[in-house]
């Protein structure tokens, strides 16, 4: 009788783009009939506002600061396409405790049987940057979450906290944790940031969900407080995202990454320097390289 | 709909679970019909003294398993005060046939600056390890602490890896002490755990009788408990069943199997409550649904119920007339003796009502109580067996009852304002202003001695003697220092209640 659901963490650095994909992955899963919650664990709280024309939504903590007994209903908003908006929220920077902030507020729902309870396809955890303490890894520990899918653009910084991510992911495999189901490659607009990140998830032994191009339609979209899916549902772009939404649908399988050592990671990135030198120079190194 | 959810690391605490309050003043009819009616809120205290930590009574529920030992994942302080359990064990394992207690082993993983910043996870596991090589326990219990909590140590999967590599239970407890100011959320944290990783799911077999299947089930009852007299098997002896008393002087095999018992019972419905509530939600062990045997009425419904369910309605009938014969002559002596005493009662809020029906029975006039906390619901949803509604159908309304989570400066207002006859105590350390008032004071910390006919005698004997030898309180008064000043004590006691 029970569905399976499945439930998903988006990791990245902060400012890779990780609320738009999450939020277009979203809307374009709500689309093939699927009922999906996003549960934006940010205590900037806006990963779920261009599902909801922009607004801002009061979050789990804010209520719970207001109250101690909280109906988890009430932090629970429905955007496009009935999809069920949740914002862990958390402290003003530079205080309190973001990570904690995020396990009380995944224990709360979990807690009510919210996710049972909505009958829920899917869960997508939209997750702060860098696994930077403990609450922060809440969402691939305790099997929460099944798959994590990590937004990296092919800026070394992105890939860097990628290759951190798959750190803290290797470390909680062994404990029936969430695996990595690959890298969803953002902003590459140019083949040799094809190359790099195609090269970084062939190193850690993963795989690319999808290539999404820089574009300014997601731009217009969003300052009209809109997904992509949404406002521009005949864009190139939409349907980049819905290829995204089909691919995480079919993924079933995920692995323990690879991650790279330190040294590793240097020596990778010094290599590719060498390389955009190259490019840049317009020098001819061979027909792999030659852009 | 239960509140119990097995399938999350931690318990759901009782502020969110049973809109449990720890502020309240006014009589027990108001508290008992507000918590019916939903409309129970609690009252904050702009002021407030000490207050007890979850991790502690987390502690108390597993420390006292019999095969187990105890690692607190925190900084050493977190652990200082758990010597107590130590014993608390061995002072009453005589009382459940354990001639040679075991010292009770707990640890501390020692939390340091070190680990608050890079994370506790690998000191944890290693002390874990090194706990086992030491004890070769059956089970390790782990209890968290706010340090743990805060920096988000994986403290269930380290556990669980631990578990399969040394091949017995390790079991997370989650009771951070600031999820709770209600600090009872402590022994549901070690329930919940170890209704997750202990309990063997029930196991089915066909009957042909009914042609359906039935939980397969062994002579027994559980009995949530802390320790004390073992007043249940003499009952049960005579139902052909014996008591699985849980989970203080449990073993793991003991706690494994309470899934097959025919029934849970409770000492205390603050104490059971979720225990009960999820051996009977999650693993289909029916909770015996009436208060625990204190008073004569109450005894008799207990018993009576206990019959039904065991179907054995003969037997409790036996019982209660035996009883009856046996203590109600004594019972009406004592009444006559200790007509016109009135007595002051501080205790949790499920012993607390038990000590008020002890006080109705004997007909001494309850002047009012300091409970420390107020749970409006229990976990298996049985409002007949909330202790204090029925203190209040079978002995009348009792004045002043304040939830007060030991507020010391509360007690000793209300005190030296009530002046009681005697001051009634279940904890350590409660009756001491009571002795400086000049009070006679009566501390039982065994729950059980005062249950059923016996517990009333028992209970109204101790009394009296208490009352005739009142010289030690009297010249304590006269040279005790009052550390309240006259400002205080003339002031209304609930001053510092938020009003509603």
């Amino acid at each position: 009788m029970s569905k399976q659901l499945k439930q998903i963490a988006i990791y990245g650095k902060g400012g890779i783009g990780k609320s738009t994909t999450t939020s277009n992955l979203s809307a374009a899963l709500a689309d093939m009939g699927y009922r999906v919650m996003q549960f934006g664990c940010d205590p900037k709280a806006d990963s779920t506002n261009t599902l909801r024309d922009g607004t801002y939504i009061p979050t789990v903590l804010d209520l719970l600061r207001e109250k101690k007994q909280v109906d988890a209903h009430e932090a629970i908003f429905t955007g496009y396409n009935s999809i069920y908006c949740v914002e862990a929220g958390g402290p003003a920077p530079g205080v309190g405790c973001a990570g904690r902030g995020i396990i009380t507020a995944v224990q709360l729902l979990k807690q009510q049987r919210i996710f049972e309870e909505l009958d829920l396809d899917y869960v997508i955890y939209d997750v702060l940057g860098d696994v930077v303490c403990g609450g922060f890894a809440v969402p691939i520990r305790e099997g929460i979450a099944q798959h994590v899918f990590t937004v990296s653009s092919a800026d070394f910084m992105a890939i860097y906290a990628a290759n951190n991510l798959f750190k803290g992911i290797q470390k909680y495999s062994n404990a029936g944790g969430a695996l990595l189901g690959g890298v969803i490659a953002n902003s590459i607009s140019h083949p040799f940031q094809r190359e790099i990140i195609d090269d970084f998830v062939c190193r850690t032994k993963t795989q690319v969900m999808q290539y999404v191009p820089r574009s300014i339609t997601v731009t217009q979209s969003e300052l009209s407080g809109k997904t992509t899916i949404e406002g521009a549902p005949e864009s190139e772009q939409a349907a980049v995202y819905r290829e995204l939404a089909r691919r995480i649908d079919e993924h079933t399988d995920s692995k323990t990454p690879a991650p790279l050592g330190p040294e590793q990671l240097k020596n990778w990135a010094a290599s590719w320097a060498d390389q955009l030198v190259a490019i840049e120079i317009g020098e001819v190194r061979g027909e792999k390289e030659a852009i | 709909m239960s509140n119990i959810n097995l399938s999350v690391p931690a318990v759901a605490v009782r502020e969110i679970r049973l809109n449990t309050i720890t502020g309240f003043a006014g009589n027990a009819s108001e508290l008992v019909q507000q918590s019916c009616s939903g409309g129970l809120g609690e009252r904050r205290r702009s002021f407030t003294q000490c207050l007890g930590c979850s991790t502690s009574n987390a502690a108390c529920k597993v420390v006292l398993v019999q095969d187990g030992v105890v690692i607190s994942h925190g900084p050493v302080g977190c652990s200082a005060c758990l010597h107590e359990f130590a014993f608390t064990y061995r002072v009453n394992a005589p009382l459940r046939g354990i001639e040679k207690p075991t010292p009770r082993h707990v640890y501390s993983t020692n939390l340091t600056e070190d680990e608050t910043v890079f994370g506790g996870n690998e000191k944890l596991a290693a002390t874990i390890r090194e706990v086992f090589e030491r004890d070769h326990p059956a089970v390790i219990f782990i209890i968290t602490t706010c340090a743990s909590g805060i920096i988000g140590d994986d403290v269930e999967g380290i556990a669980d890896e631990a578990a399969e590599e040394l091949g017995v239970p390790v079991v997370a407890i989650f009771c951070e002490g600031f999820r709770s100011k209600v600090w009872t959320s402590g022994f549901d944290a070690s329930y919940h755990a170890i209704a997750r990783k202990l309990i063997n799911p029930s196991r089915f077999e066909h009957d042909p009788a009914t042609g359906t299947s039935k939980r397969v089930t062994r002579p027994l009852v559980n009995v949530v408990n802390f320790w004390g007299s073992d007043i249940f098997n003499p009952w049960f002896e005579r139902f052909g069943v014996r008591a699985n008393y849980l989970t203080p002087y449990a073993t793991l095999e003991s706690l494994r199997y309470s899934s097959e018992a025919l029934a849970s019972v409770q000492v205390c419905l603050t104490l059971g409550s979720y225990l009960g509530g999820a051996l009977e939600s999650e693993f289909g062990v029916p909770t015996l649904r009436a208060a625990p045997p204190y008073g004569v009425p109450a005894t008799e419904r207990w018993l009576r119920a206990l019959g039904a369910l065991l179907e054995k309605p003969e037997v409790a009938e036996q019982i209660i007339e035996e009883e009856r014969a046996a203590s109600l002559p004594r019972i009406a002596e004592l009444r006559s003796q200790l007509q016109g005493t009135t007595a002051y009662v501080t205790a949790g809020a499920g012993h607390g009502h038990a000590l008020l029906a002890l006080l109705g029975e004997l007909g001494i006039q309850a002047v009012g109580a300091a409970l420390f906390h107020h749970d409006p619901l229990n976990d298996f949803d049985a409002p007949e067996a909330d202790q204090l509604a029925a203190r209040v159908g079978d002995y009348g309304d009792v004045p002043n009852i304040s939830i007060c989570n030991k507020q010391e400066f509360e007690l000793v207002n209300v005190l030296n304002r009530v002046s009681p006859d005697l001051l009634l105590a279940r904890h350590g350390g409660m009756t001491l202003w009571g002795a400086k008032l000049g009070i006679p004071s009566l501390l039982i910390g065994d729950e059980q001695w005062g249950m059923g006919f016996e517990g009333v005698v028992k209970y109204g004997e101790s009394i009296l003697e208490v009352l005739e030898n009142d010289e030690f309180v009297t010249n304590l008064a006269k040279h005790a220092i009052n550390p309240y000043t006259q400002w205080w004590l003339s002031q209304e006691p609930y001053r510092f209640l938020e009003v509603e």
